[in-house]
């Protein structure tokens, strides 16, 4: 699919020089993330919302000479059922190998092979589901499904990568579980049921410590070397209004981020004075969709939206009450409703966004 | 080192007493002669967020020694922020950026005035290059009294000092260097400020430039008288000229005798001066936009932009795609559903794993929840399509597309065999008389009886939703029929708690409603297979 750098609704010298390229995809995209590795820069995968069996992933890269958002068709595959997430491994020093993780029924583990003389190494990599012949490919490495060990076996609402141990997947899913993986052995090292109703949203901070949301309404922070024990950090004002996405800021453990259903305000909480939330986010006309912490900044955060906005926002006073609530630093103005954010580890001046069947990467 | 910080100290005393807002050093560099580069400085302007190590924080006001410590804390973390800055943007993209100690200072932390203050360090002056080099050069005291507004020839950081907000600066020689204060202020030119500065600094030098000044000021002293009869010639002399800055001729002085006579001059002078700044001003900014950006980005470069305050975020050619956030901003959303995609993978999608008729284990309480939002249509069709599949014999993929595939394949084959048996009257008909998903045909003699009646044929139907189990059984009646399908259920965990029975010309008709006790896995097929035993075993 072709792509052009695209013109925002904005002045003629702005849309000249504003640094926004998009990419049409032939199917609407949901799950959609940036690639960590040092050595491939503005690379993203997406994947469709198809409601039927086969879905399709793609990485997608920038090409910086022309400006184009190209699909490498070597590096598309089928995916079974729509990826409700899709995740890089967090390898910035390009230690690991590429590897690639989607939920949908199942945590899938998948190996990209990306460059010309890669493939031919004594990795044992199992073959099934891999797409096109020679050396540029994406296999299926491991499908992990513990349906066999236990009574739990729903569907992957979302996963979180640990970033200080890139061996360890939490997932959490639709049976109130959340299930942490070792994906080096491919075995659970957990399972802990987290939640009265199904658990949507999952994220680490550290290595051992992560939080869940779920439709009961809370906020739960568990420790692994306490497993018995969680912290409920938030309760929904409403009970029984599900909460379905969360952020944990990755350079200030203290801040973390959650969306309500149905509603228009981020509420950003600090884990160490529980239930009472630090900010409440309230500049977006409609249903926020997806959250994203900066990578680089601690106190930087992007929210976006169906009013077609992605709103970004400095919380360095948070401590400090503002008349009439906090407003946001910057604005961009998308063609749709804005269905996915996320913001680039590696490069951290990099937003994606995904709306109706489009991906679009700006500047900040 | 001690010297070093001596002279820190020396800075930070005489910035202070004036209540300017910085001091900076700089000396002549020993592996480029000639050229002035940062050597020390002493920030005492607004702070936007302190970070110490200590849990505590200080104070703000006028302490004495606690705020000098404070003060010098600031400016060394001012000074390591800016190395580190400085060393990432030269090392090797691939290199891990190395991580600061969590009280270092950190972009966002500082105000404007501490900007300026740090991007100060980059520069470094030749002899007769900007203000600090011009100093230099005429060994003179320049004082700039609108340093935000003036050319970029004057004072190269002028545009720095706009967004910094300072006004005014001074410079002057000391030993082997020049020393800048600013403030961020107008302050016009006054000798008591300079007289007084020089004084704190000369006051107690350090051990190893104790001669110099000393050396320097004698001789001064001896020509002052001269100098000063210079400065009145000058002073009539000049007042109408046209200098983008002005000399005062204020030599290095011992705490000895005053010079205030100079007061009455230099103040009208230097409002003569202002004007002669402010006029021209006009547009310095392409000059100077080359060499600011270069600094900037030399420093910037693996900095992200965002943390660069808005002044700075476009400095470099690259536009933001974002722009300033506006009230009212934005389109109204349709009214609509909202969150329509999120809910959908949270929902739609999840169920679609359910199809499979591998049970998993659901909390009651969601079920009116789940409900509530999907569409009619799809509970209805689903509804539906897990009566077919009970219906159909599966081939292994129990996806709805699979199903359909499945359902024609079998309605086809079904056709043939119409067909094959209505072209086989004669012979034995072989019936079908139970259908399941095995496809397992069962071949019975012919009963002269049944040949009647063909319309009849045994028939379970089990249709599965979630934990709710519909049984329909239809068959020739005989006795304990129905206490043997109840406890084929009872193995199967099935709890009934709705029956419907009747009988009519022998046929038995069971509608059975019940619920699965447990997740034990049992299918559908299973049901069906356990109560065609029971069904069969007539046979």
């Amino acid at each position: 699919m072709g792509a052009n750098r695209d013109h925002n609704n904005g002045s003629d010298e702005q849309q000249r020089r504003s640094e926004i390229y998009t990419y049409e995809a032939p199917w609407h995209i949901y799950a959609m993330n940036w690639s960590v590795r040092r050595d491939k820069n503005y690379r993203l995968a997406i994947a469709s919302l198809l409601e039927q069996y086969p879905n399709r992933v793609e990485i997608v890269q920038l090409d910086d000479s022309n400006g184009e958002i190209r699909s490498d068709p070597m590096l598309s595959f089928d995916h079974p059922y729509p990826p409700t997430k899709v995740s890089f491994i967090p390898d910035k020093e390009c230690q690991k190998p590429d590897l690639l993780a989607t939920s949908s029924d199942f945590l899938r583990i998948w190996r990209i092979f990306d460059d010309d003389d890669e493939g031919r190494d004594d990795d044992e990599v199992v073959t099934n589901g891999g797409i096109g012949s020679g050396s540029r490919r994406v296999e299926m490495k491991s499908v992990l499904n513990n349906n066999r060990n236990s009574e739990f076996c729903g569907p992957v609402t979302s996963f979180d990568w640990n970033e200080a141990e890139p061996k360890r997947i939490g997932t959490s899913s639709i049976d109130t579980t959340c299930t942490i993986w070792d994906i080096e052995r491919e075995t659970v090292d957990t399972q802990l049921i987290a939640h009265d109703k199904e658990v949507y949203d999952i994220a680490w901070c550290g290595v051992g410590v992560f939080a869940s949301v779920s439709a009961d309404g809370s906020v739960r922070v568990f420790d692994l070397r306490d497993k018995e024990h969680s912290t409920i950090i938030y309760e929904s004002s409403e009970p029984d209004t599900p909460l379905v996405r969360l952020g944990w800021n990755k350079q200030d453990p203290r801040y973390m981020a959650t969306i309500i259903m149905d509603s228009a305000k981020v509420v950003v909480l600090d884990i160490r004075f529980p239930t009472q939330p630090v900010v409440e986010l309230q500049r977006h006309q409609a249903s926020v969709n997806a959250i994203a912490w900066a990578p680089h900044s601690s106190c930087h955060i992007c929210t976006a939206g169906d009013d077609s906005q992605a709103l970004i926002w400095d919380l360095s006073s948070m401590g400090q009450p503002v008349e009439g609530g906090l407003d946001p630093i910057l604005a961009y103005t998308a063609g749709a409703e804005i269905e996915q954010l996320q913001w680039s580890s590696s490069q951290s001046d990099w937003v994606a966004i995904a709306f109706a069947s489009k991906l679009q990467i700006l500047r900040v | 080192m001690a010297a070093k910080e001596h002279l820190r100290r020396k800075l930070a005393m005489a910035v202070k007493s004036i209540n300017w807002s910085y001091a900076i050093f700089w000396s002549i560099s020993s592996p480029e002669p000639g050229v002035l580069t940062w050597c020390d400085g002493y920030y005492n302007g607004d702070i936007k967020t302190r970070k110490t190590i200590q849990a505590d924080e200080m104070e703000e006001e006028e302490d004495g020694g606690d705020d000098d410590e404070a003060g010098l804390r600031r400016t060394e973390q001012l000074r390591q922020l800016y190395e580190s800055l400085s060393a990432v943007s030269e090392s090797h993209r691939y290199d891990p950026q190395p991580r600061r100690p969590p009280a270092a200072l950190s972009p966002e932390d500082l105000t404007d005035a501490e900007w300026y203050f740090l991007v100060c360090m980059t520069y470094e002056f030749t002899n007769g290059q900007g203000l600090p080099g011009r100093t230099l050069a005429k060994n003179t005291v320049s004082w700039l009294s609108d340093a935000h507004l003036a050319d970029s020839n004057v004072f190269s950081r002028s545009l720095l000092a706009k967004s910094a907000s300072i006004q005014t600066v001074v410079c002057f020689p000391y030993l082997e260097g020049i020393v800048e204060f600013g403030i961020a202020e107008k302050v016009l030119e006054e000798q008591n400020i300079i007289k007084q500065i020089k004084g704190l600094i000369f006051d107690a030098p350090p051990q190893n430039v104790r001669e110099t000044p000393l050396e320097s000021c004698s001789n001064m002293l001896d020509h002052h008288d001269l100098v000063i009869n210079n400065l009145d010639n000058m002073l009539e002399y000049d007042q109408n000229q046209e200098q983008s800055w002005r000399f005062v001729d204020d030599d290095d002085d011992d705490d000895g005798g005053e010079i205030s006579f100079h007061h009455n001059h230099s103040m009208g002078s230097s409002d003569c001066i202002s004007q002669n700044l402010a006029s021209g001003h006009g547009d310095v900014w392409s000059d100077v936009d080359d060499r600011y950006q270069c600094v900037l980005l030399r420093i910037f470069k693996n900095t992200p932009r965002l943390v660069l305050g808005p002044r700075f975020r476009n400095c470099d050619s690259k536009e933001s795609a974002f722009v300033n956030w506006k009230n009212c901003d934005g389109m109204e959303s349709n009214g609509g559903c909202s969150q329509v995609l999120l809910k959908s993978v949270l929902y739609k999608v999840t169920k679609m794993h359910e199809n499979r008729l591998v049970w998993s284990r659901c909390v009651d309480g969601n079920v009116d929840r789940m409900r509530k939002v999907e569409d009619d249509d799809v509970k209805n069709i689903d509804h539906r399509f897990s009566v077919l599949s009970a219906l159909v014999p599966s081939r292994g993929k129990v996806d709805k597309v699979s199903l359909l595939d499945d359902t024609i394949d079998y309605l086809k084959t079904l056709e043939r065999k119409v067909e094959s048996l209505q072209s086989d009257r004669k012979s034995h008909a072989v019936r079908e008389r139970t259908r399941d998903n095995y496809c397992n045909k069962r071949k019975a003699s012919c009963d002269p009886t049944d040949l009647q009646d063909e319309r009849f044929s045994d028939c379970i139907t089990v249709s599965a939703i979630e934990k709710d189990v519909t049984i329909e059984i239809r068959c020739r009646w005989r006795d304990n029929m129905i206490v043997q399908v109840f406890d084929a259920m009872n193995s199967l965990n099935l709890e009934s708690h709705s029956v419907h029975s009747s009988t009519v010309d022998g046929i038995l008709t069971l509608t059975i409603e019940s619920k699965l006790k447990s997740c034990t896995g049992s299918t559908a097929k299973m049901i069906r297979q356990a109560l065609q035993r029971v069904i069969g075993s007539r046979y």
